[in-house]
């Protein structure tokens, strides 16, 4: 009998079906992994199993009894014990305490248990030590928990989900912001768990790392199960690809290993890459293309007479001056590094994508070049410091900005989401409202609707028309495809298109690198924090690499 | 010097209560606005209870203990349905609450409260102010053991536990909701005893003594001192507490100055004079320990490889907290 049970899970919040019809099943000492691109369900399918989301219909049994409350306190009784994405060991207590309270178990529901002095236990502590050891943390036990890196939070979170001794693990994206040094090492510690006899369920973004570490692996997309199998078979299915690549233009990208090798070299210079470093799979050959890629970006950037010899393919806009320069730019959130030394120039009437699977650092990388949250390096815009300015100030000198799930405001018209953005132009709103109605005819019959009634393509209208109230020159458009049907996608980039013919620069961060390698003049490929490819973008849409970028790490 | 007793006293009887504010408030981490009523019931009682129903002081004191501990397990329950910034409130409103009963209801006196509170007597011996002390030291030794005992215990380190992450405290196993009660209980039933001594050494309660102001002096004694450590929650009250009498010559600016003080504090030792993480605690621990620092240090009592920092000895949740600990990643 399996361990864990899933049949026929169905998910809803409101109207909308996170999951729909998900059978799952994990035998007991069975490694599994749950991928698939942003908004595939998967963060849904671990809270269920987690016990933090009540599914809406289908059966969940757990070690052979039907599991009907779940609620994450009582999961850890029942053998489910769990790790977290963000960072939630307890701070102020130590290393040790950490794991302790953990391992406490039955001692914290009876009342005298729990009144006793938890450092007088050495059937406690000597569990504890040897869980620390066992992860690596033994040096750090006295240390406070709030002082650890991300690579040791992840180790004593895993310490502090095995200290329970569950019979499933549930790992929740462990490798994020870690980096490539920290997802070899936990990768090797996630592999040396094996000995306990747990099974270990692994939700993941970083698809070739987590294949590598499991026996099976299931795909999700759009909250179905579109794929199940050995980590191999997986790999190659081309639905797999397709719903990483994107579902415009899947053509393209899945003939690209075929077609790359026989291209012709001069046009293809500035992105080609010795053929070792792309034959070679995993985080350690990523480092090697990462560093080229850099030396090939600097290069872009330095000199016009350089730039012209690296570039053959690009618009003619491109031998001017570039209209926002980024140079070795670092993000970084407290201990999780985002954002590593990156490089990218955007000229006038370029039309710029930064493709790469969810968990790159894109996101990152353009609330940076909106202001939105801090970085270091080097940012011109137009002659300006951006990095010294902040994000209302570059609202007004001509960046506009479309968050990443839109963010339009719900409670206010269609006409009331425009005037908003407009209030700091000095000929007042109507003129530039007027512009946008024109530019999106649908949004106009729709004026006086609230902006929360709106479809999710045109709240993406929306958003791009808000953007542009500021008479932006460039754009920075973040995730525009996220959850919309094919059609839509395809009315979207139109529009991304066409502003970019009329002169204004777009700077795009894209899952779908299928449809946004199609519209774009040039991309960028985005890995772990790095630029690890670029060039034009209808030679990046032939390159099989960029699959690998989205299946290998 | 009867003066100074009486100083003295008043300071002792705030330490109590903000030793007893720490456990809710340092090692659970819930915001507790309402420490001012659960010391008014536990002075209502005794005043009550020993002039009209004429029993004993002490008799009335256990009364008094059982009764805020009744009301503290009230707020308990009420604070597992709500968080942070709405229990505040929520604790506020319960203070008011208890103040307007106070007023209202007949059985307690009305807007008079109840005077002439009969000294508690000790062997035939009347109280006089020098009892009245070494009660009051008595009560703060007990506060003191009840507290230091509950931060090396289990339910110490599972409190500290969800006042750092609820979420990862419960996927953890701990029994969140009984915890979080006992932390109020404990927190109450300590005012209570305050609240005992309290009322027969004024020898009259009235319903305004005891509002939201004394609850906010309360829980500023113990951020002034640092929250967490019962160390801290003492010198809030002797310095916040002893304060009042020291300006009394400039008395018409004496809140502006308690203000002040309080402003500063938080401004630049938002962990307390003498908390965790506080510039004095590292020159303690410097000192101590020439050559280590303080999370060297496993003196906290017994072996095992845990450290020093204990369960004792965290933040508030919100603006004290740390900075950066929040979102990661796209």
């Amino acid at each position: 009998m399996p361990l864990l049970e899933i049949e026929d899970l169905t998910v809803r919040f409101g109207g909308v079906t996170a999951l729909s019809g998900i059978d799952l099943s994990l035998e007991r000492g069975e490694f599994c992994a749950v991928i698939g691109p942003n908004g595939a369900g998967k963060t849904t399918l671990f809270n269920v199993i987690a016990g933090v989301i009540r599914p809406s219909s289908g059966r969940f049994r757990f070690d052979g009894a039907v599991v009907h409350r779940a609620r994450p306190a009582t999961m850890r009784h029942r053998g489910i014990a769990r790790t977290f994405q963000v960072s939630r060991v307890f701070g102020s207590l130590t290393v040790a305490e950490n794991v302790a309270i953990a391992a406490a178990g039955r001692r914290l529901l009876r009342p005298l248990g729990a009144l006793r002095r938890y450092r007088a236990d050495s059937e406690v502590s000597d569990r504890v030590a040897q869980l620390l050891a066992d992860t690596g943390l033994s040096r750090r036990a006295r240390d406070r928990a709030d002082a650890l890196n991300i690579g040791d939070v992840r180790r004593l979170d895993i310490a502090r989900a095995l200290a329970g001794d569950p019979a499933l693990l549930l790992l929740d994206e462990p490798a994020a912001g870690i980096g490539v040094d920290g997802m070899r090492s936990l990768g090797e510690l996630i592999s040396s768990l094996r000995g306990r006899g747990v099974s270990v369920l692994l939700v993941e973004h970083y698809v070739g790392w987590a294949l590598s570490l499991v026996d099976r692996a299931v795909v999700l997309d759009m909250g179905e199960k579109i794929a199940e199998g050995l980590p191999a078979d997986v790999r190659a299915n081309p639905r797999v690809i397709t719903a990483y690549l994107g579902h415009s233009g899947q053509a393209g990208a899945a003939e690209g290993s075929a077609a790359s090798g026989g291209r012709d070299g001069a046009e293809t210079a500035p992105a080609a890459l010795p053929p070792s470093a792309s034959t070679a799979a995993g985080p350690l050959a990523n480092r090697a293309r990462t560093a080229a890629a850099q030396q090939e970006s600097s290069t872009v950037g330095a000199t016009p007479s350089a730039r012209a010899d690296a570039r053959t393919v690009a618009p003619p806009t491109t031998d001017g001056a570039a209209l926002l320069r980024i140079a070795d730019l670092s993000v970084t959130y407290g201990h999780v590094s985002a954002v590593r030394g990156v490089s990218l120039n955007v000229h006038p009437g370029e039309f710029v994508t930064v493709v790469g699977a969810n968990g790159a650092g894109k996101s990152s990388l353009l609330k940076c070049v909106m202001g939105l949250v801090p970085g270091a390096g080097t940012m011109i815009f137009s002659d300006r410091d951006l990095l010294s300015e902040p994000a209302h100030r570059r609202a007004a000198g001509g960046i506009g900005y479309v968050p990443e799930g839109r963010r339009i405001f719900p409670g206010l018209t269609v006409e009331e989401n425009l005037k908003v953005t407009a209030g700091a132009h000095p000929d007042g709103a109507a003129p530039m409202i007027d512009q946008v109605f024109a530019m999106f005819p649908s949004l106009a019959r729709r004026r006086h609707q609230f902006g929360g009634n709106l479809s999710g393509g045109e709240q993406s209208m929306l958003a791009m028309g808000r953007a542009m109230m500021t008479q932006p020159h460039l754009l920075v458009a973040d995730e525009i495809t996220l959850g919309l049907a094919p059609v839509v996608v395809d009315e979207l980039f139109e529009h991304l298109t066409r502003m970019a013919a009329s002169g204004i620069s777009v700077l795009l961060a894209e899952q779908n690198a299928a449809v946004a390698l199609a519209a774009a003049d040039r991309a960028y490929v985005m890995e772990v924090g790095h630029m690890t490819m670029t060039g034009p973008a209808a030679d990046l849409r032939q390159d099989h690499r960029v699959i690998a970028a989205y299946l290998e790490m | 010097m009867s003066y100074l007793l009486v100083v003295a006293t008043t300071v002792v009887i705030y330490a109590v209560l903000s030793v007893g504010l720490n456990i809710a408030v340092g090692y659970a981490g819930q915001p507790h606005l309402a420490q001012g009523a659960f010391l008014g019931i536990g002075a209502y009682m005794v005043a009550v209870f020993s002039t009209r129903y004429e029993l004993s002081f002490w008799v009335s004191m256990l009364i008094a203990i059982a009764v805020t501990a009744a009301s503290g397990l009230l707020l308990g329950v009420i604070s597992l349905r709500l968080r942070d910034d709405f229990l505040a409130i929520v604790t506020i409103g319960v203070n008011f609450v208890v103040v307007a009963i106070f007023q209202y209801v007949p059985w307690f006196g009305g807007a008079t409260g109840v005077y002439a509170i009969p000294l508690p007597s000790i062997g035939g011996q009347q109280f006089g102010n020098g009892e009245f002390l070494i009660l009051g030291l008595v009560m703060l030794a007990i506060a003191v053991a009840v507290s230091g005992y509950l931060a090396r215990s289990w339910l110490g380190l599972g409190l500290a536990s969800l006042r750092d992450d609820e979420l990862a405290s419960a996927s953890s196993g701990t029994p969140v909701a009984p915890f979080k009660i006992t932390a109020f209980v404990v927190s109450a039933a300590i005012a209570g005893m305050a609240g005992a001594l309290y009322a027969p050494f004024l020898s009259a309660v009235t319903p305004t003594s005891f509002g939201f102001t004394e609850s906010i002096v309360m829980l500023a004694m113990v951020m002034f001192g640092g929250v967490g450590t019962i160390r801290g929650a003492i010198l809030g009250a002797v310095v916040l507490g002893a304060l009042p009498e020291i300006f009394r010559f400039v008395s018409d600016y004496r809140l502006l100055i308690f203000g002040g003080i309080l402003v500063l504090v938080l401004r630049f030792q938002p962990q307390g004079i003498i908390g965790t993480d506080s510039a004095a605690a590292g020159w303690w621990s410097r000192f101590r320990r020439p050559g280590h620092s303080a999370d060297d240090d496993g003196s906290g009592g017994g072996a095992g490889p845990y450290g020093a920092v204990g369960a004792a000895g965290g933040s508030l949740p919100g603006p004290v907290d740390a900075p950066g600990a929040g979102s990661a990643g796209e």
